[in-house]
């Protein structure tokens, strides 16, 4: 080999060497942080044909009892609003963190909140429209249940219209 | 929604029971998710009760039978003869508030009623729920299935509040999946 070849040799390893450098770097960035190994996982499965079950996993959303597509893409949903809320989640992503939960952020607009606080945990106002019971676990919902319900939803379609209205 | 059987609205009330555990009524929890006290085209007092469904799948246990259901069922007189499928999951949770809007209309003198379904379009497991539900009818004049999609195209007819797209944009606004599922 003459001198040219070995010099050329030479650079190649080098920057094979570098290169390895880099990857090991990444890696060792990657790693020191979860939030960002998420992130970066995110961004992989984007760049692929993502499922709904791995975009659930990517948002911190992906759980057993949701049996049917359906049910994971409602779940992923509220996963979503609640980021555009910029809300912090809980232990799960589709839920929200108690300081959201107790200021009763979950519900749409303040005249539905207004609502919650007089009848469902107020408990003296409570009594005629639920039972105590019903109460508590309104509260308790508040705190853990992920971001969404039935009987909320239709708090948030009705409570503000209590004007005449053709049905 | 209803081809203007019910005209007015008088008042909206929530998780609302006539009587919870009251013999009279059920003898049992049931409520109504949303309860819409109306009047129809010739004034008198009317009401659609509302059960409403959004991620559920319908797969819940079976709540133990009562007597009273057969009789209030017997009552109304809008079931099929054999009344063993409402009696088992996924029908029996559907044929408790419908039996509770029958015996609300008979014991607290309402002219007409209407029980309500209401649920987003895609949920199939409440479609299908309600589809066999449907079978079990003799007559199906006091039963209805709304999606949510249809009610809030409707809400939209009346009001332009800005609540309404806050609620599409939370509930319904499934798109935005689709969107990142595409990349």
């Amino acid at each position: 080999m003459n001198y040219l070849g070995y010099l050329l040799r030479e650079v190649a390893l080098s920057i094979s060497r570098v290169n390895r450098w880099r990857r090991r770097a990444a890696l060792v960035e990657i790693a020191r942080s979860s939030r960002e190994v998420q992130a970066r996982w995110g961004l992989a499965y984007q760049e692929f044909n993502m499922t709904l079950a791995d975009l659930a996993k990517s948002l911190n959303a992906y759980e057993r009892v949701d049996v049917s597509a359906f049910q994971r893409r409602a779940r992923v949903l509220q996963v979503l609003w609640r980021q555009e809320q910029d809300l912090d989640p809980a232990e799960r992503g589709s839920r929200l963190a108690a300081p959201a939960a107790e200021a009763l952020k979950n519900f749409l607009t303040e005249t539905v909140r207004d609502v919650v606080r007089t009848e469902v945990m107020d408990p003296l106002t409570s009594a005629g429209s639920s039972t105590p019971g019903r109460a508590s676990s309104m509260t308790f919902f508040q705190v853990s249940h992920f971001a969404s319900t039935s009987s909320a939803s239709l708090r948030a379609i009705s409570t503000s219209h209590r004007r005449s209205s053709r049905i | 929604m209803s081809n203007a059987r019910f005209l007015e609205v008088c008042g909206i009330e929530f998780e609302y029971s006539p009587g919870r555990r009251k013999p009279r009524y059920l003898n049992d929890g049931s409520a109504f998710d949303v309860f819409i006290r109306c009047r129809n085209a010739a004034g008198e007092p009317c009401f659609i009760g509302v059960e409403v469904k959004y991620h559920e799948n319908m797969r819940g246990r079976a709540g133990d039978h009562k007597v009273r259901y057969d009789e209030v069922a017997s009552t109304m007189g809008c079931f099929r003869d054999d009344r063993l499928p409402l009696m088992q999951t996924p029908l029996q949770q559907i044929w408790r508030d419908h039996l509770l809007a029958g015996i609300t209309r008979v014991e607290d003198g309402y002219s007409d009623s209407l029980f309500v379904m209401l649920y987003p379009r895609d949920n199939t497991a409440v479609q299908k729920a309600t589809d066999g539900y449907r079978q079990q009818l003799a007559r199906s004049d006091s039963f209805a299935t709304w999606t949510l999609e249809d009610f809030v195209e409707s809400l939209r007819r009346f009001s332009g509040a800005g609540w309404i797209d806050d609620f599409v944009d939370r509930y319904l606004a499934f798109g935005k999946i689709d969107d990142r599922l595409a990349g």
